[in-house]
């Protein structure tokens, strides 16, 4: 049964809807006009493949796609026939089921790495076994210290020449700190969108980029495309903050860690029957980042462990504390409405340190919402609106 | 001032009238597929008690009426609907003002609703996607143990070593007595460790809140005397049990009713 992605009429949404499918529609016709594919976990930088004018292809992303548009569940129970658990992560099943139905842009190469979770390094492993591909593992620290640094930019040039290798590539310098210049733009204007968002009442809704203002520059991080992108989400908030055409807001919502894609009708009805407006989502939360397309591989690790959520899969949960205290501070949060994703350890076990940081310093309330980021036969929705429900009549 | 509130919960739908903030009718029937006929039902049973008593009165003449329970979105004849939360917290604290912490167990789900001092609800949490630690799982069990649901509290008391139930799923723990009962294993016990289990699965999710005393029991599940003594056992605390404790969510929504009316 195939559920239609919650549209609205929003010029955002559209825009993003485009740059989403031309993305993944590069990844499909990359073999058509001879470029290579690379298989990437999910915080994996897409700058390393674009250096190299090669086409990431995110599966666990593209999976996200796929469950909005309500096709995911063939992908996941494919993997499940396969042998894969049912309590497994849905993300990760979708990708091993993408890889076995054959109707992903088969890979050229693998690059993997432990965040977000090393049961996805897994299938990434398996992904490169099943196709014959190379495959190569990118040690990410969990700090964002200068030593983490120096080593992530080691790791990185490491992957750069794998990659080059592998294609019969030539490495460009000059090709790298183009990249890195657009990488930078991106992020600067990623910023600036954040910024935006933080005005009382926000001019933008999260269901406008169906929860992922991140997408752009840690997918398409490097291209012009998110450069773009983001001037334009920023001229078109700030626009409506000019013009008074802003969205209503009865509370300012912190989402966190992941946006369900099989499941945005909550957020619709939260952001526009219920103006409760979800104002930043803690996974797409980045802090301003130093980075010098002279120094790029230096900038690329540095935007690689600071600007997504780095510990939110590696590493101790106190790390994520400071960024949770940030983000109440510096946007105002009312509430926050933590998704403990189904088959997740690492969500669903930072669950009482977080609320119980939240509650002790800010007196904010978590609502903790039971569901499956990708599998609809987790989320049943009239439940999960009656727990919002309750949750919004407990702050009235 | 008449007014009435109505919980329309996934077995049974509770209605109770309220005149001038006095309990004056109270009916409990079988939901059925129709949640709204259900209420409407509920509501003239109610009515009809008074009227035996020489009040008449008509749904239509109440006052004021709000919905609660699962089916409350259905009930478009309600001035008003609240949720089951803020209904369970009204209602458990007008019977004991002192209480923090109402669980209220009813047919098909469970919750832990905690407190402030001033009544205020601070933190809940419910069951989901699970039926166990229910009034359903207690049915199930008890059709396979053969006794009627309402014995299973008073036979519980006479365990001498309640049976362990490991699992918390409906089917696997119905599976476990199953095993028990071919064992030739006391049925007291049988139940008693049912009761234990879903002690065990409620004080989880109470510690997930956070307790604080008073604790009341609420939610048709509360007529158990059994699950009431395996949980003050496992908090280890004495639980406070209201009269018709099924009602209490429809006594909050009567309450809320009689507030919107300016009577509370």
């Amino acid at each position: 049964m195939a559920a239609a992605i919650p549209q609205i009429d929003s010029v955002v949404q559209k825009r993003y809807m485009e740059l989403v499918a031309n993305f993944f529609k590069s990844a499909f016709d990359a073999r058509n006009v001879g470029k290579k594919v690379v298989w990437m976990a999910y915080f994996l930088p897409s700058e390393l493949c674009y250096t190299l004018d090669a086409v990431p292809f995110y599966p666990e992303i593209y999976g996200g796609v796929c469950a909005r548009m309500g096709i995911v569940l063939k992908y996941i129970e494919a993997a499940e026939s396969f042998g894969y658990p049912r309590e497994l992560c849905s993300a990760t099943k979708s990708a091993a089921g993408l890889a076995l139905s054959g109707e992903a842009p088969p890979p050229d190469a693998v690059l993997s790495t432990q965040p977000v979770c090393d049961g996805g390094m897994k299938v990434h492993e398996f992904v490169a076994v099943r196709y014959k591909c190379p495959h190569f593992f990118i040690d990410m620290p969990y700090s964002t210290d200068a030593r983490a640094v120096e080593y992530l930019k080691g790791e990185l040039e490491e992957a750069l020449k794998f990659l080059a290798e592998s294609f019969g590539a030539e490495l460009s310098e000059e090709r790298l700190k183009e990249v890195m210049e657009l990488s930078r733009r991106a992020e600067e204007l990623h910023l600036e969108v954040n910024e935006l968002r933080r005005k009382k009442p926000s001019p933008l809704l999260s269901i406008e980029l169906f929860g992922q203002y991140f997408f752009p520059c840690s997918f398409l991080g490097g291209t012009q495309a998110a450069v773009d992108f983001y001037a334009f989400v920023a001229e078109e908030a700030r626009r409506r903050l000019r013009e008074g055409d802003v969205p209503e807001e009865k509370y300012r919502i912190l989402w966190s860690p992941l946006v369900p894609q099989s499941f945005l009708s909550i957020l619709q009805w939260l952001e526009l029957e219920y103006k409760a407006k979800i104002v930043m989502e803690m996974v797409g939360y980045a802090p301003k980042i130093e980075m010098d397309a002279a120094k790029p591989l230096e900038s690329l690790a540095r935007k690689t462990l600071e600007a997504r959520f780095p510990s939110l899969g590696n590493g101790p949960g106190v790390f994520n504390l400071d960024r949770y205290r940030k983000v109440v501070k510096d946007y105002d949060i009312d509430a926050v409405i933590y998704f403990a994703h189904w088959g997740c350890r690492t969500i669903c076990s930072a669950v009482k340190m977080v609320k119980d940081m939240l509650r002790e310093e800010f007196d904010i309330p978590m609502l903790v919402l039971d569901g499956d980021i990708f599998d609809p036969r987790n989320n049943p929705v009239e439940q999960a609106r009656a727990r919002v429900e309750e949750f919004f009549e407990m702050l009235e | 001032m008449i007014v009435a509130g109505v919980d329309i919960g996934s077995l049974t739908v509770k209605a109770v009238i309220l005149r001038d903030n006095e309990v004056v009718a109270t009916s409990t029937l079988i939901t059925g597929d129709d949640a709204a006929t259900a209420a409407k039902t509920a509501i003239n049973e109610a009515l009809k008690s008074l009227a035996e008593r020489g009040m008449s009165v008509t749904l239509d003449s109440l006052d004021y009426i709000v919905a609660t329970g699962v089916g409350r979105k259905e009930v478009t004849f309600a001035h008003e609907e609240k949720t089951d939360v803020r209904c369970d917290a009204v209602g458990a604290r007008h019977i004991f003002p002192s209480v923090r912490t109402v669980v209220d167990i009813g047919a098909e789900s469970c919750k832990v609703i905690r407190l402030s001092k001033k009544g205020r609800v601070e933190d809940f949490t419910a069951n989901d996607k699970c039926a166990s630690g229910t009034g359903m799982f207690l049915d199930v069990l008890a059709k396979v143990i053969g006794v009627g649901v309402e014995k299973l509290g008073e036979l519980s008391l006479k365990a001498k070593k309640p049976a362990k139930i490991s699992s918390m799923c409906t089917v696997f723990a119905e599976s476990e007595v199953i095993s028990y009962i071919h064992r030739k294993v006391p049925i007291e016990n049988i139940i008693a460790g049912v009761h234990e289990s879903i002690a065990n699965r409620i004080f989880g999710m109470m510690n997930r809140v956070g307790v604080e005393k008073d604790i009341a029991l609420v939610g048709g599940v509360a007529r158990n005397v059994g699950v009431v003594k395996a949980l003050e056992a496992k908090v280890g605390e004495s639980i406070l049990v209201p009269e018709g404790p099924q009602l209490i969510g429809a006594l909050g929504a009567a309450l809320i009713a009689a507030e919107a009316c300016g009577t509370a």
